[in-house]
């Protein structure tokens, strides 16, 4: 169904034509959301927070980008400003986010590289994290990456060539066990 | 330094970071719903299992011509002339190309028992897609095509509600809900008209 049309009997207040705009995106938006916070419960809240601020704003959208582009942007926008949010959230809070967190790592198959491989993403930058997760883990091209994160292409590039410098530096020592 | 092994294990352990579990779209697309309306929101949800052991019955009925407005047996409704079929729309076209592929799929995965994994997730995009064609205006519309729509969202609404362990018989009613309206054969009708 072409996007145009569906916008417009969105904005009419058609329900099925809110069904079908959700479904098409919610997966992306679900998995980046979970991706970036870890937390199935969160995951949701940002996600319905995402889609609620879509249907809000829809009569913003104006054609120049693609629909996708545009919920994509508003979405990844919300799930920035609510990952934020609770960043203020657990420094205020460190010792429970330090519990949790110890929670939310069970012994791993494993140990060793991932564990260390993923407290090493999560003590990325925000920016390199984002778009490491975006494009390694979620298929995300730059330019996509770029238009949502509001940030050049190449900008994209670099923070993802630092994040992957980053993790090897992280992670050098282990591989001298393999050498 | 050899990091040419750990780049082997990276993939696959990057990979698993916060790994996203299935998309629980119902349960946020009610909350959705239910905080942008003050009105009981109106549930578009995939209809639960007896809601499609209802439909699979109205489609059993529907097979011994219990029921008005079902199809005379061998007997096609197509589009009359080509004045009308000027006005069926490209958009519809394509769905119900799409349609048309995975009831053929359906209807091979229930010959051997068995139902291909995405299926299940392939006839629930092509049910919102179906409902929303369904909600067009009338003069958008012909009303072949909408009568269409109608019996590919039973169909469908009753393939939607299927997990992979699908058994011999839940096969055998999707078989007998597609061959009920004769929807292969109008789909087959329309794909050669255009």
């Amino acid at each position: 169904v072409d996007d145009n049309l569906l916008v417009e009997r969105v904005l009419n207040g058609h329900q099925s034509a809110e069904r079908l705009l959700y479904d098409r995106h919610v997966d992306r938006v679900f998995r980046l959301a979970f991706r970036m916070c870890g937390d199935e419960e969160r995951a949701r809240e940002l996600t319905q927070r995402a889609f609620i601020r879509v249907f809000e704003r829809l009569r913003q959208f104006r054609g120049h980008a693609a629909l996708s582009s545009w919920i994509h942007t508003v979405a990844t926008s919300v799930i920035m400003n609510g990952l934020r949010s609770d960043a203020r959230s657990d420094r205020r809070n460190a010792p429970l986010e330090l519990a949790h967190k110890e929670a939310a790592w069970p012994q791993l198959p494993e140990p060793g590289l991932r564990e260390r491989l993923h407290a090493a993403i999560d003590t990325l930058t925000e920016q390199r994290r984002t778009v490491f997760l975006m494009h390694d883990l979620e298929g995300y091209t730059h330019e996509e990456i770029g238009e949502m994160l509001g940030i050049a292409a190449g900008t994209s590039k670099a923070h993802l060539h630092r994040a992957r410098v980053a993790l090897r530096a992280e992670l050098a020592d282990y591989a001298e066990e393999y050498a | 330094m050899s990091l040419n092994r750990i780049d082997l294990e990276l993939g696959e352990f990057v990979s698993a970071y916060n790994c996203p579990p299935p998309t629980p779209r119902e349960e946020m697309w009610e909350a959705i719903a239910a905080a942008r309306s003050p009105r009981p929101a109106r549930r578009w949800g995939w209809p639960p299992a007896g809601v499609g052991m209802a439909a699979t019955f109205l489609i059993g009925m529907l097979i011994g011509g219990g029921l008005p407005g079902g199809t005379d047996q061998g007997v096609v409704a197509v589009p009359g002339d080509a004045t009308a079929l000027a006005l069926f729309d490209p958009e519809t076209a394509r769905h119900l190309a799409r349609v048309d592929l995975l009831l053929r799929a359906i209807r091979d995965d229930a010959g051997q028992n068995v139902l291909a994994s995405d299926v299940t997730e392939s006839a629930r995009r092509l049910l919102a897609e179906t409902r929303f064609l369904v909600d067009l205006p009338p003069q958008d519309q012909l009303p072949e095509v909408t009568e269409l729509l109608h019996d590919i969202e039973l169909v469908l609404a009753q393939i939607a509600v299927l997990d992979g362990e699908a058994d011999r018989d839940e096969l055998r009613l999707v078989e007998e809900g597609i061959d009920a309206r004769e929807v292969l054969p109008r789909l087959h009708h329309f794909a050669l008209t255009l």
